[in-house]
């Protein structure tokens, strides 16, 4: 792994990669990627567009084709597991695009969060809970989610992944597209579930934002790991500085 | 007094064309495929139920419960030849090119069609229901019983659909897909099982349907491609993904063509049909539902 082996490593990791080769189809896109996350901090992944910071992300989630290297949560090898074994294993995901269901309401969207329980009864009573830390969703739960304003339809995308009251969450670019007083209510909300208990791994385009919340960074660059070490250490890097921090 | 038997005969038959299209506007909504071997599910249905007399009573005739009493098996045979027809061949040409998908569905409409010819032979064969007395006469018009039983099962089969689509896990996961398929991946639905389980539930109906043709008229192994054309017909009528668009599209092309057929000639229908469409697509292209896409 190309790091920097003076900064400060994961070291007792729940969630880690060791040399995965991934991509999709023929396509490679990760080459030899390792990374390891501690419980209860938030890692932010950071590095120019195309880098392959999505991709990571799906290859953990099980979206794409791992070629070859293990993903590890929790001390248990989940190197190919689908989106649904992941739910039950308390692992969920926000995607970067708009991934509500249009056409269904805000409360039909959270219960569809919470498919893989095989239970309404407990998704409806998940989803309360929900509307009690999300007034404002509970407030407009009636409404199609298609109508939805940008900041509202990411509060949505963010609790309907909290639904299974994951251990670890995924967030692709939380603050994409939104204005900017958005941008610190769903960093806000980022750091009081990870108060909570909740280990996140966040890929954030604005990488100054990214680092300064994290505990933990990675910088990725042409599907390789460039630089590795906890957020500060990273912010204050000269070289990431430089090149990935536009300063 | 012609005018309204017209329009009730055309009710009649509009509603199994309905029901047939239903299926065809869930799969072009859900998976985004037109399914252009949906027809020869109504076909092998039909076929289903006429082997199932056939072979177990020996004549390819009953009283009305024991051809129903067929129906449980036919939704069964059809929902797996849906399920697999996706599984196994549509699936491969998934998100390619249109025309390659269209290739693919008119290629196994016509490898159906073929191997029903090779099995069955082109005589047309029919299914006869054993009824005392098979015509009701109400206020003037005549209504063949098995015709009205077809009508209801058309109705209950379209209900049963909405319903399940509705209600249940499945058909809520149905909606999930049609509505984004990387969101239903993202919360745990299996995307490819779900689509192949709504190729069967529209082949199961397009199959059920299949059994009541079989008794009002015939069924033949190059029937399907009229279910086809209409089913493209009513879905574009009513608008791409709307049940109520196409029961209500299904319904009314029933009665126009009836009307037409029984006016001026049978040789017009077509032609009037399709104008009307046009006609139709220039006032509101959406169609008649058009603005709820994917419901």
């Amino acid at each position: 792994m190309a790091t920097t082996p003076e900064y400060t490593a994961a070291e007792d990791p729940i969630l880690s990669m060791d040399s995965v080769v991934s991509g999709y189809g023929n396509t490679t896109v990760l080459h030899d990627v390792s990374i390891a996350v501690e419980e209860g901090e938030i890692a932010c992944l950071i590095g120019p567009n195309g880098s392959g910071k999505s991709t990571l992300m799906k290859s953990i989630y099980g979206f794409a084709d791992i070629k070859s290297g293990t993903v590890t949560l929790d001390g248990e090898d989940i190197t190919g597991r689908s989106p649904q074994e992941n739910l039950k294993n308390g692992m969920s995901y926000v995607l970067q695009d708009a991934s509500v269901f249009p056409n269904m309401t805000v409360h039909e969207n959270m219960l569809m969060g919470g498919y893989v329980f095989k239970d309404d009864d407990r998704a409806a009573d998940r989803a309360a809970q929900l509307y009690d830390e999300f007034p404002v969703l509970g407030d407009i739960k009636e409404q199609k989610a298609g109508t939805l304003s940008g900041g509202q339809r990411r509060l949505l995308e963010l609790a309907r992944a909290l639904m299974v009251d994951p251990d670890i969450m995924m967030l692709d670019e939380p603050s994409i597209g939104l204005e900017p007083k958005f941008i610190d209510d769903v960093f806000e909300r980022i750091r009081q579930l990870n108060d909570l208990g909740t280990t996140m791994l966040l890929v954030e385009q604005n990488a100054e934002k990214g680092l300064s919340v994290a505990d933990r960074g990675f910088v990725l660059a042409s599907g390789e790991i460039k630089f590795t070490g906890t957020g500060t250490e990273l912010l204050n890097d000269e070289a990431v500085g430089r090149l990935y921090l536009g300063g | 007094m012609a005018l309204a038997q017209f329009i009730v005969n055309g009710l009649l038959v509009g509603a199994l064309f309905a029901a047939v299209a239903v299926g065809f506007a869930l799969i072009w909504g859900v998976v985004d495929i037109i399914n252009l071997a949906h027809g020869e599910m109504v076909m092998l249905g039909g076929y289903t139920a006429y082997w199932a007399l056939a072979l177990t009573t020996g004549t390819a005739r009953g009283g009305p419960l024991v051809v129903l009493a067929t129906l449980p098996l036919v939704v069964g045979v059809l929902f797996a030849v849906g399920y697999l027809l996706q599984r196994v061949l549509v699936k491969r040409v998934m998100g390619t090119d249109v025309f390659l998908t269209l290739l693919v569905t008119f290629g196994a409409s016509i490898a159906i069609q073929q191997l029903a010819l090779r099995a069955w032979t082109a005589n047309p064969r029919s299914i006869q229901v054993e009824l005392a007395d098979p015509s009701l006469v109400l206020g003037g018009v005549v209504v063949p019983k098995m015709k009205l039983v077809a009508f209801l099962g058309a109705f209950v089969l379209t209900g049963a659909l909405w319903a399940f689509l509705q209600r249940s896990r499945t058909g809520r996961a149905i909606r999930a897909v049609s509505q984004n398929p990387e969101a239903a991946a993202l919360v745990g639905i299996d995307v490819e099982h779900t689509r192949a389980t709504t190729f069967g539930l529209s082949s199961a109906i397009a199959g059920a349907v299949g059994v009541f043709v079989a008794t009002i008229l015939n069924v033949q192994p190059q029937m399907g491609l009229i279910y086809t054309l209409k089913s493209f017909v009513i879905v574009v009528f009513g608008g791409v993904g709307s049940i109520p668009g196409a029961l209500l599209g299904g319904l009314l092309l029933g009665s126009v063509e009836e009307t037409v057929a029984g006016v001026i000639s049978s040789q017009w229908t077509l032609a009037v049909s399709f104008s009307l469409l046009i006609v139709l697509l220039i006032v509101k292209p959406n169609g008649l539902f058009g603005q709820e896409a994917s419901e």
